[in-house]
This record gives C-alpha cells, structure tokens and sequence, in this order.
C-alpha cells in the first residue's frame, strides 16, 4: 500500500504544474514540453482501468473469431478470468499479440474475404476505438464522437 | 567536423565549381527539420566568375539517420535538375559533391527560397479566401507541371522502373516493411487488403513528387513560392499525389480545408486541370487516400520503431507511433464511404 497521493493523482498535478511552466518557456522548449504533456496525458489514460476493459474486451472479440477455439473460449466463458489468474498481464499480453499477429497473417492472405466480414469490422472498429481513447480522444471525438467517452 | 570547420573546404570546392576568383562564406547555421537530412543555409560572396555577388543557398546533406525509401544525395540533385528544367517551382539546383570527404557525408548546393513551410502557422494563418483559393491552385498547377514529367529520362535511371500496376507494387513495398516491424497491425492489413483487391491501373505513369502537402513548399506573402523535399519522388500514379495532398493526416487540425488544411479541395483540382487538362476523378482520389493513410502509418510505425530499437531516442519519434489509429480510423471510415458510394449507385 502506497501513501497518498496515488500514480494517477500525482501524474495529474505534475502536467498542471508544467502547464503553468509553458508561459516562461521559450520557443523551442515550448514545443518540447507539449511534447512532454501529451506522453504524460497517454500515460495516464493508458492505465485507466477502462483502457484495461478495452483489451479484454479486444481479446474476447479475437477469440469469437477463431473458430478452432470454440470450446476454449466456452471454458472461459467471458474473460474476466484471464485478468484473475494472471496478475502481471503476461500471458494475457502475449495470447493478446500471438491473436492478433494470426488475424494480421488471416487478413493478408484474403481467409477473411468473403466470411466473418462483420465480425471482423467489429473487432478492428473497437481495436481503434480503444486505441484513440487513450492516445487522441479530441480526435475520436471530431471524427467518430459516438464512440467517444467524454 | 562542425558546420564552421566545413567553411574552408565548402568555400575552396564553390570557388572550383564556379571558377571564382575568391569565395567567402559569410555564414553557416543549421535549418530546422529534417529526420532523413541535414540543411544548412549559407550566405556567400562570391568573386569573380559567372556567380560574381552575393548569395542565399541551402547546402542540404544527409543526416546520421536514413529512412528507408528515400534518395542518395547525388539522386535527389539529378530530380531537381530535371525538376527545375520542366519549369516547376524548385530550388535551383546548383553543384553536387560525392566526395564524403569534404564534410563528412556526400552534399549538394542549391538556391535559397523564401518563405515559410511551417505547417502549422500555414494552416492558421489569417488568409483571405480568396488566398486560400489562389494558393491551392497553384499548388494544384504545380503539382500537374510535375506531372507532365514522363519516361524515359536517363538522368532518373536510377529510379525502379515504372511499373503500370503502381497501386499493387505500393502494396507489396508497405507489406515488406510492415514485416520488419515487431507487431501485427491487422487494421492496416485488412486495408491493404482491400486496396490490393479494389487496385486501380494508372492511366498514365508520371513523376509523383511522392510527399507533395503542407509542410513541404514554401510560401511567401501568401503566394506560393517553392516546391521543396523531392526525397520520395517516384514514377507513379498522379493520383497518389493528388490524394496524398489532401488525406485528412495531412491538414494539421485545420480539418474544414480538405486541400491540404489550406483550401476546398475544388481550386487544387481547377488548378490540376487547367495546367494537365486532366480532369480530377474524386473515386481516384478516395482510393489513393486509403493507401496515403496506410502509408503514413507504416512511415510512422518505422519512425516509432528508430525510437523503440534504441536506434535514436527521441520523444517526437515515440508519440508519432501513437497517431497511428487516427490514420486507422481514416481507413476504415474511407473505405466505409467508398462502399456506401458504391452500394448507391447501384
């Protein structure tokens, strides 16, 4: 257990605090610490639990579209359960990745073509969605504002 | 060697091309920008000779990072020549040097325009709309006198030859870089995909400019007043160009001015038309700005990836692999459109 003020808490008055720095800065400097405000602002976003829900939501929608793994995807029944037992993300990450390099290889060859083409769009809607939550929610909400949060 | 340790040897090799009596470089600084190259702008005296008098020219060089897919030096020199000879809006090219010996890396010289290519002062800027308009003409007449440059032409033989079926060997190129990334990106896949499935033939191949839009031509007192950055420049579909200059990526928030952030799209189009006489198909253009959003995305990708390998940290490179999905969301949302279209009119 941690003392207060938490990672998200202190993160926020951090970026406060060098926003108010942006007046004094010269030129230059300035560019790089809106640089520095907008890493920070994705960080922070990153680890917000919603951005965690999107990936599992992510895996769940990858794992419908493998039809070979049917019966995994009935044991698992949602996949809250993956979160549970893998504390770190690992294996959660790396089954996250082996999924979508599979769908990748799938798209190229043309095995989506003319199957699953809903399901696919689907999927790779939310995997942009989920992504520009995190790292450009003013443009999500420019361009596609019903999927945006705020 | 610094930029001031060069001035001697610069000034003895201008003094030889120029067969001057006396050469003084006055100044050297560095240019801003420039991930692929480095720019210099020189002031010069020179004495003597056909070049007799003072000058403001760039020294452009390359810089201790290539991306893949741009142009030596010495290539890019030969792309001005024929570039300035055809009547576009270039920097005169001036005198080349292989040697790397001289400063470190193969340079070449050329004139020094004035102006200003910041993008983001360009798009906001207080412009009539009658400026607004007049610019993207002229932008878009530039771009169609680029155009009207065709094959064969011996001093671009280094160029890949030009293939008739230039979407799909675009589509090849980006798949081969997409490979030598760590990750899978399967909404660019299925957008390369799509393109390779929906390729377009060209109908005529011409010199695309390859990165013709805001940021990369100077403008001065609201007249456009250089084409700049000939680093990409290929044989291809005027297309490419065309729908490259107007992808959403490219207008820098200003996102009403579909041109570029600068202007509507109509008066870069008038523009094209009245100096090619080729009239603008707007289907072309939405196919090409597909591929203009999964193109950016892989160059942004690669970027990220100098950053990620350890190649060259830079905090610009590791946020530019986070604009990614806003080019992702272009792809789908484009072919999207590009289907609804279809599904109307039939």
């Amino acid at each position: 257990m941690h003392n207060q003020p938490y990672g998200r808490a202190l993160l926020s008055t951090a970026r406060d605090t060098l926003k108010s720095l942006l007046g004094v800065l010269p030129e230059a400097q300035r560019y790089d610490a809106l640089m520095v405000l907008n890493a920070m602002a994705i960080s922070a976003r990153e680890s917000e639990p919603a951005a965690r829900h999107d990936c599992v939501v992510e895996l769940d929608l990858l794992r419908r579209l493998d039809s070979s793994s049917r019966a995994e995807r009935e044991g698992v029944d949602g996949t809250v359960v993956v979160g549970a037992v893998d504390v770190d993300g690992t294996r959660f990450d790396s089954e996250l990745a082996r999924r979508n390099k599979q769908l990748a290889q799938a798209l190229r060859s043309g095995r989506f073509d003319a199957s699953s083409d809903r399901a696919i769009r689907e999927l790779l809607w939310h995997q942009v969605i989920a992504k520009l939550r995190v790292s450009n929610p003013k443009y999500l909400a420019e361009f596609a504002p019903e999927f945006s949060r705020n | 060697m610094s930029a001031a340790g060069w001035r001697a040897a610069i000034a003895q090799f201008v003094t030889e091309q120029s067969a001057a009596r006396a050469v003084d470089i006055a100044d050297i600084r560095q240019l801003g920008g420039g991930a692929i190259q480095e720019n210099y702008a020189l002031d010069v005296r020179v004495r003597g000779g056909a070049f007799d008098g003072r000058h403001a020219w760039v020294l452009r060089a390359d810089a201790p990072s290539r991306v893949a897919a741009s142009h030596s030096r010495a290539e890019e020199f030969a792309l001005l020549q024929v570039a300035h000879d055809a009547g576009v809006l270039a920097p005169q090219p001036l005198w080349q040097c292989a040697d790397p010996g001289l400063i470190g890396q193969p340079f070449y010289l050329m004139q020094r325009l004035t102006g200003t290519a910041a993008a983001r002062d360009l798009v906001r800027g207080a412009w009539t709309e009658d400026q607004r308009n007049s610019l993207a003409q002229r932008l878009g007449q530039e771009l169609a006198r680029i155009h009207g440059i065709r094959p064969p032409q011996p001093r671009l033989s280094y160029l890949p030859k030009p293939g008739i079926a230039s979407a799909r060997s675009r589509v090849q190129q980006y798949r081969l870089w997409l490979d030598c990334l760590p990750d899978a990106h399967p909404v660019l896949e299925w957008g390369l995909r799509w393109l390779d499935v929906n390729a377009l033939e060209a109908d005529t191949v011409v010199l695309c400019h390859s990165d013709y839009r805001t940021g990369n031509y100077l403008v001065n007192d609201g007249e456009l007043s250089g084409i700049l950055d000939w680093e990409f420049a290929n044989w291809g579909d005027r297309y490419e160009d065309l729908a490259w200059f107007c992808a959403r990526c490219w207008r820098f928030g200003a996102w009403q001015f579909e041109a570029g952030g600068i202007a509507d799209r109509e008066p870069f189009y008038a523009g094209y038309t009245s100096e090619s006489g080729q009239q603008v198909d707007t289907e072309r253009v939405a196919y090409w700005e597909v591929m203009a959003a999964v193109r950016w995305s892989v160059i942004a990708l690669q970027q990220a990836q100098r950053h990620c390998s350890g190649q060259e940290e830079s905090l610009e490179l590791a946020l530019t692999g986070r604009i990614v999905p806003e080019m992702e969301l272009d792809i789908l949302q484009t072919i999207e459109r590009i289907e609804a279209g279809e599904r109307n009119c039939a």
